[in-house]
C-alpha cells in the first residue's frame, strides 16, 4: 500500500536565505566583483573565440533576455582587446586612372587624419602659390609674351591679306558667321546701287579680284586652329612648368612625411602628375575649381585614435546593411544624384576591422540584407560596400565601385537561444562563420557562496545605478527573490535585469518612507507593487471564481470532477488559476477522448498525457479483458489552448473517479503529470499554481482541508508567498507531495487503492476494484450489444 | 568728383564673348553705372550683301555659299538677341543696372552720338580673329568721343590688388577716381607721378616719361588691379592693358 501523503511541512515550502553568511550591514561595504559572475562556460568559450584567428571561429553568444548578456559579453570582450595590436587605418583616395573605383589604402594606426591634412594643406598652399603665381609679373609677361607672339602670327597673315585687298579696293568683313568681301570706292563699300551703274567691265574686274583672294583668305583661316592650338599648347606647358616649379618643395615634404608608405608615395605621384594635367583648375574661378580640386583630398575611413590603441570593439545597435557594411552617399546637383569618393562613408565593419564587431542578432536579422551582407563579407575576407537601392533596382545613377578592404574582423552576436537554433535549423552557414558557442547560464546553483556572490553583484548594481544601499535583510530577500524567479528553492537567477528592476523599485520605495537604506520592508513592498501592476487579468479571473462564473468548488466531494491547475504567461508575469476538469464514461471501444484535440485547443503535449492515460489503464486495467470503455475528458469554461501534460495526473483522478464512482476531494487542487506507471512527475510553475487556489481558498475562507497536491520533486521548487506558508503553518492549507498515481487517488478518495491478490481481484472498497468492476460491467456489455447487433447483420 | 553714369559695351567684334561682358558688368558695379550694351548692325555689311557676287565663308568649315541680305539680317537679330542673354546673365548676376539697344548704321557715328562726359567706352581687345581693324576703330572713336576709356587686357591676371593712379597734379581726376575705387574696395593706392609733380602724400612712385613702357617699367613685380590714368596723348591704354594684365580706365582731362 502507497504511504498516505503528509502536507510538506512550512520550513520547505520556503528556503530564506542564509543571513549568517552576509557578512555585511549594507551593501556599501561589498567589494566590487571582479567581473562577469559565474558563467564559467560561456567565459571560457568566449576567451577561446577570441583567441584563435582562424576563419569561421566567430562567437554567437546565447543567453535570456533579461540576462545582460549582451554587457556580459561587450565586458569579456573588452577585457580580451587589451593589449592587441591596432588594426591599420584605411582611406579612400580618388583613382586617377579609373575614378569609378576609388582606392583604399592602407596606413600605420593613427596615420590617416595626417596624410587628409597634409593633402589638404598642400592643396591649400598650391591655391594660394599657383595662383599669386599666375598672377605674378614674370608670369604674366612671358604668358603675354608668348600669347601676342602667336596671336601676332594669326593678325598678321589678316593684315596683309587686308592690304592686299585694298590695294585691289577690295575690304574684307566679318559677318554674323564668318567672313566676305566687297568692293570699295574711297575707302568705303560700294552700295549696290553704285555698283550696279558700274561699267560692266569694272564690274567684271572687282569681281574677279574678290575672287582672286577668295582663296587666300581661306587658306588664312584654315591656318587660324593650328596656331590657336599652338597658343593654347604653349601656354599650358607654361602653365606646367610655372607649376612644377611650385609644387618640387611642398611635395618633397608631403613625400618625406610619408617616404615608409610605398602606396601612398605611389598616390602622391600620381596625385602630382594629375595636377600639372590640370593646373588650370588653380586659374579657373574658385566655385568652379573648388569641386574639381576635391579629387585630391583624402577620405578617412577608419583611424585609431593613439598608434598604440588596443584593437577595436565595435557595437553596431542599428545593423541596417548601409551601418554595417557602409555606404555611398549622394548630393542633389541641377536635378542629379552624384557622388564622389569622399561621399564613402564607413560601416561598422570597416570600424571593428582588427577587432572585434557585437551585433544583437535579432536586429540584425530584423533588418533586410543585412544577415547576408554579413556572411558574404565573411566569405570573402574582405569588405564591399553594397547599394540596397541598386539591389532593389531603385537607382540606376552612375555609381562608384570602391576597392574592397580587406577583412580581419571577430564577429560577435548574441541573442535568445530560440533565435540561435532556429537560425542553425534554417541556414546551414551559421556553423560555417559561427563555431563557437558561448551559452550564457540563465541560473546558478544556490550555495552560501553564491548567496554572497548575488550580493555583491546586488552591491554592485547599486552603485552602478545610484541606487540606496540595502541592508542585510533586504539583501537576503532579494536573494530569496532570486530563487522565485528561477522557480526553484536550490537555484539563483542570472536573469539580473529583473533584480536590476527590482532594485531600482526598492530603491524607491526606501526614497518614499524615507530611508537611506533600503530594508527588507521595501524589497517586500517592491515585490508585491510588481504584482499588483501585473496582476489585472489575475485579479478578473479570480473574481470571476468567486462570483461562482467560473465554476470552481471548493468543498464536498463529486465523482469525475476535479479541480487542475494551469499557469498563464502575461506580459512576462506569471500566475496560477484553477480550472474544473471533468471526466465521463460508458461502454465502448477503449478510447478516450481528449475534447480539448478534438477541437483543436490542445497543444500536442497536453495531448501526449491524455494518451499516456490510455496507456496506464490498459497496463493496470487491461491485462485480462480488453478495455470496453469510452471516456471524455474536458478542461470546463476553457476557451483558450491548452498545452503541457501538467494536467495529466489530474485527468487520471477524473478517470479513476468516473470509472469507480468514487466521489473526489474538491478542496484539494491537483497538478503534475504522469507517466504510464502511474508515477507523477515533475511539472512547472508549481509555485504559482499553489498560489492562484490558495488566493481562491482564502478569499472563500480556509477550512483546514484545502490543498494543492503536487508532484513530489517539485517540492524542491517551492518559494511561495509569505501568507501560503503561515497558513500552511497553521494547519489551515496543505501542499502535498505526490509521487504516485496511488497516493493521490486515494488522498482524493478517501478510498484505499488496493492491491491486487493473487487471483487478480482486489479487496471490497478499494478504487481499484470499483474501476475493474465497472470495467467488467463496460466489456459484458458491450459484448452483448456486438452479438445482437450481429444477430441482426449490423457491421461493427 | 568724377562721377559716371553708364559704360557703353559695343557688342560687335567679339565683344559678346562673355568674359569680356563679366568684366565690363563687373566694373559697372564697381563704379555704380549702368551698363548699356550697344548692338550696331553694320550697313556695310548689307550692302556687300546686296552685291549679285556676294558670298561669304564659315571658319568653321571653310565652305563658301552665298551671303544672301534676308539670312545675314536674321543672323544679325539672332546675334543681338543672344548678346542681349548674356548681358542680363552677367549684369543679373551681380545686380547692375543695365540696357539694351540695337542701332544701324556705322559703329563710330553711334559711339560718338550717345556719349557724354559721364560714360566710359569699353574697348577689348580683339577676341575673334579678323576683327582687329573693326577693334582698331572702336579705339579710334571712343579717343575721338567725349567719354572716358575703359581698356581690358586680353586676360585678366588678377582681381585684387592695388588701385594704380598715374597723376601729377592733386586734382587730376585719375587720382579722384583712383582713390575711390581703393577706398570703395577696401585696396592700396599707388600713385605714379613723374618727376617734380605737384601730387603729395601717400604711396607714390616717380615715373619718368609717360610712354606705356615707362609706366610697365616703373610698376615692375606691383600686383595691382586697376590703373587709371588721364589721356594726355602719350600712353596707349590698350598696349598698357595688355602688358600688365589688368584693366586701364583712360579719364578725359578736365
Amino acid at each position: 500500500m502507497p504511504a498516505e501523503p503528509t502536507p510538506l511541512s512550512p520550513d520547505r515550502l520556503y528556503r530564506a536565505a542564509d543571513v549568517s553568511v552576509l557578512d555585511f550591514t549594507t551593501t556599501s561595504e561589498l567589494a566590487q566583483l571582479p567581473g562577469l559572475i559565474h558563467q564559467p562556460r560561456a567565459r571560457e568559450a568566449i576567451g577561446f573565440g577570441t583567441c584563435i584567428s582562424q576563419a569561421g571561429f566567430n562567437i554567437f553568444a546565447v543567453g535570456d533576455t533579461a540576462g545582460r548578456v549582451r554587457e556580459s559579453v561587450r565586458l569579456m570582450l573588452d577585457e580580451a582587446a587589451l593589449g592587441q595590436p591596432a588594426p591599420p587605418d584605411w582611406v579612400y583616395v580618388y583613382n586617377f586612372s579609373d575614378p569609378q573605383r576609388p582606392k583604399a589604402l592602407s596606413l600605420p594606426p593613427g596615420r590617416a587624419p595626417a596624410l587628409q591634412k597634409a593633402v589638404h594643406d598642400l592643396i591649400e598652399e598650391l591655391k594660394v602659390a599657383l595662383s599669386a603665381l599666375f598672377e605674378s609679373e614674370d608670369y604674366q609677361k612671358q604668358r603675354g609674351a608668348l600669347e601676342q607672339s602667336i596671336q601676332a602670327k594669326g593678325q598678321a597673315a589678316f593684315t596683309a591679306l587686308n592690304e592686299k585687298a585694298q590695294a585691289k579696293n577690295i575690304a574684307v568683313l566679318r559677318t554674323p558667321a564668318g567672313f566676305t568681301m566687297a568692293p570699295l570706292r574711297d575707302g568705303k563699300i560700294v552700295p549696290p546701287a553704285d555698283f550696279n551703274a558700274w561699267p560692266r567691265d569694272e564690274q567684271l574686274a572687282a569681281q574677279a579680284d574678290i575672287e582672286s583672294l577668295e582663296k587666300e583668305l581661306e587658306d588664312t583661316l584654315r591656318g587660324m586652329p593650328r596656331l590657336e592650338k599652338e597658343q593654347r599648347d604653349a601656354v599650358l606647358a607654361l602653365e606646367r612648368e610655372t607649376a612644377r616649379f611650385a609644387m618640387e618643395n611642398p611635395v618633397a615634404h608631403l613625400k618625406a612625411e610619408f617616404a615608409d608608405l610605398p602606396d601612398v608615395i605611389a598616390h602622391i605621384d600620381e596625385m602630382t602628375r594629375n595636377l600639372l594635367e590640370n593646373v588650370q583648375l588653380f586659374t579657373a574661378p574658385q566655385e568652379a575649381a573648388s569641386g574639381a580640386l576635391e579629387r585630391y583630398e583624402v577620405n578617412v575611413m577608419v583611424t585609431q585614435l593613439h598608434p598604440d590603441s588596443d584593437a577595436p570593439v565595435v557595437e553596431e545597435l542599428n545593423p541596417t546593411l548601409a551601418n554595417l557594411v557602409g555606404r555611398i552617399e549622394y548630393l542633389q546637383m541641377q536635378g542629379a544624384l552624384v557622388t564622389n569618393f569622399r561621399l564613402i562613408k564607413a560601416g561598422a565593419l570597416h570600424r571593428a576591422n582588427g577587432g572585434t564587431l557585437l551585433l544583437d542578432v535579432r536586429a540584425l536579422l530584423s533588418e533586410p540584407y543585412s544577415w547576408a551582407a554579413l556572411k558574404r563579407a565573411l566569405t570573402r575576407r574582405e569588405i564591399v560596400i553594397e547599394d540596397v537601392t541598386r539591389f532593389v533596382g531603385l537607382t540606376t545613377t552612375v555609381s562608384l565601385e570602391p576597392d574592397p578592404i580587406p577583412l580581419n574582423v571577430k564577429v560577435v552576436l548574441f541573442g535568445d537561444r530560440t533565435l540561435y537554433y532556429m537560425l542553425s535549423s534554417v541556414d546551414p552557414d551559421l556553423s560555417r562563420h559561427f563555431k563557437v558557442l558561448a551559452d550564457f547560464d540563465d541560473e546558478l546553483e544556490r550555495t552560501a557562496e553564491n548567496e554572497m556572490l548575488i550580493a555583491r553583484m546586488i552591491g554592485d548594481m547599486v552603485r552602478q545605478e545610484g541606487l540606496k544601499p540595502l541592508d542585510r535583510e533586504a539583501v537576503a530577500r532579494v536573494i530569496e527573490h532570486a530563487a522565485r524567479i528561477a522557480d526553484d528553492q536550490q537555484r539563483l537567477t542570472l536573469r539580473v535585469e529583473l533584480i536590476r528592476d527590482l532594485l531600482t523599485e526598492v530603491s524607491h520605495w526606501a526614497g518614499i518612507a524615507g530611508r537611506e537604506v533600503a530594508t527588507k520592508a521595501d524589497v517586500e513592498r517592491a515585490v508585491s507593487q510588481q504584482i499588483v501592476r501585473a496582476s489585472r487579468i489575475r485579479e478578473l479571473g479570480k473574481s470571476m471564481i468567486l462570483r461562482d462564473i467560473a465554476l470552481i468548488d471548493t468543498a464536498g466531494s463529486k465523482v469525475g470532477q476535479v479541480n487542475g491547475l494551469s499557469v498563464m504567461m502575461l506580459g512576462g508575469y506569471a500566475f496560477g488559476r484553477p480550472t474544473r476538469i471533468t471526466c465521463s464514461v460508458r461502454p465502448g471501444a477503449g478510447r478516450i477522448i481528449d475534447i480539448e484535440r478534438e477541437v483543436q485547443l490542445g497543444g500536442p503535449t497536453h495531448s501526449k498525457g491524455v494518451m499516456i492515460l490510455s496507456g496506464y489503464l490498459a497496463g493496470r486495467y487491461g491485462q485480462e479483458m480488453p478495455l470496453s470503455l469510452n471516456a471524455s475528458l474536458v478542461f470546463e469554461q476553457s476557451y483558450g489552448g491548452v498545452d503541457g501534460d501538467s494536467a495529466s495526473s489530474t485527468e487520471l483522478y477524473a478517470l479513476l473517479s468516473a470509472l469507480s464512482g468514487l466521489p473526489l476531494r474538491q478542496e484539494i487542487a491537483v497538478t503534475g503529470s504522469v507517466n504510464q506507471l502511474g508515477v507523477v512527475q515533475a511539472i512547472g510553475g508549481a509555485n504559482q499554481k499553489i498560489e492562484g487556489y490558495f488566493d481562491i481558498c482564502a478569499a472563500r475562507g480556509l477550512t483546514k482541508t484545502q490543498g494543492v497536491m503536487i508532484p513530489a520533486s517539485n517540492a524542491q521548487h517551492l518559494m511561495l508567498r509569505d501568507d501560503v506558508v503561515e497558513a500552511c503553518a497553521k494547519g489551515q492549507f496543505s501542499v502535498w507531495p505526490i509521487e504516485t498515481i496511488e497516493q493521490g487517488i486515494t488522498l482524493l478518495t478517501g478510498h484505499p487503492v488496493g492491491e491486487r491478490s493473487a487471483d487478480g481481484t482486489y479487496p471490497a472498497g478499494s478504487v481499484n476494484r470499483a474501476v475493474t468492476d465497472r470495467l467488467a460491467a463496460f466489456a459484458k456489455a458491450r459484448k452483448e450489444a456486438e452479438a445482437e447487433d450481429d444477430e441482426k447483420g449490423k457491421p461493427r | 568728383m568724377t562721377r559716371f553714369r553708364r559704360l557703353v559695351l559695343e557688342l560687335g567684334h567679339g565683344a559678346t564673348d562673355p568674359e569680356v561682358m563679366r568684366e565690363a558688368a563687373a566694373f559697372a558695379h564697381l563704379l555704380d553705372a549702368e551698363l548699356l550694351a550697344l548692338f550696331v548692325e553694320d550697313e556695310t555689311l548689307l550692302h556687300a550683301s546686296a552685291l549679285p557676287f556676294a558670298r561669304e565663308i564659315s571658319p568653321l568649315s571653310y565652305r563658301w555659299r552665298p551671303l544672301a541680305t534676308e539670312r545675314l539680317e536674321a543672323e544679325l537679330r539672332g546675334a543681338a538677341e543672344r548678346a542681349r542673354q548674356q548681358l542680363m546673365e552677367a549684369a543679373g548676376a551681380i545686380g547692375v543696372r543695365h540696357g539694351f539697344e540695337i542701332r544701324r548704321g556705322d559703329l563710330a557715328l553711334h559711339v560718338t552720338e550717345i556719349c557724354v562726359e559721364t560714360d566710359i567706352v569699353v574697348v577689348s581687345p580683339p577676341r575673334r580673329i579678323g576683327t582687329s581693324v573693326e577693334v582698331q576703330r572702336l579705339n579710334d572713336t571712343a579717343r575721338r568721343s567725349a567719354a572716358s576709356v575703359l581698356f581690358l587686357p586680353p586676360r585678366v591676371a588678377r582681381r585684387r590688388g592695388l588701385v594704380v593712379a598715374v597723376a601729377s597734379r592733386d586734382d587730376d581726376p585719375a587720382l579722384d577716381v583712383a582713390r575711390r575705387i581703393a577706398v570703395q574696395e577696401k585696396e592700396g593706392l599707388l600713385v605714379l607721378a613723374s618727376s617734380g609733380s605737384e601730387v603729395g602724400g601717400g604711396n607714390i612712385r616717380v615715373l619718368f616719361g609717360g610712354s606705356d613702357q615707362d609706366m610697365v617699367a616703373v610698376l615692375g613685380d606691383t600686383m595691382e588691379r586697376l590703373i587709371v590714368l588721364t589721356r594726355d596723348g602719350a600712353g596707349n591704354g590698350a598696349a598698357l592693358a595688355a602688358a600688365r594684365g589688368v584693366p586701364v580706365l583712360v579719364l578725359e582731362p578736365i
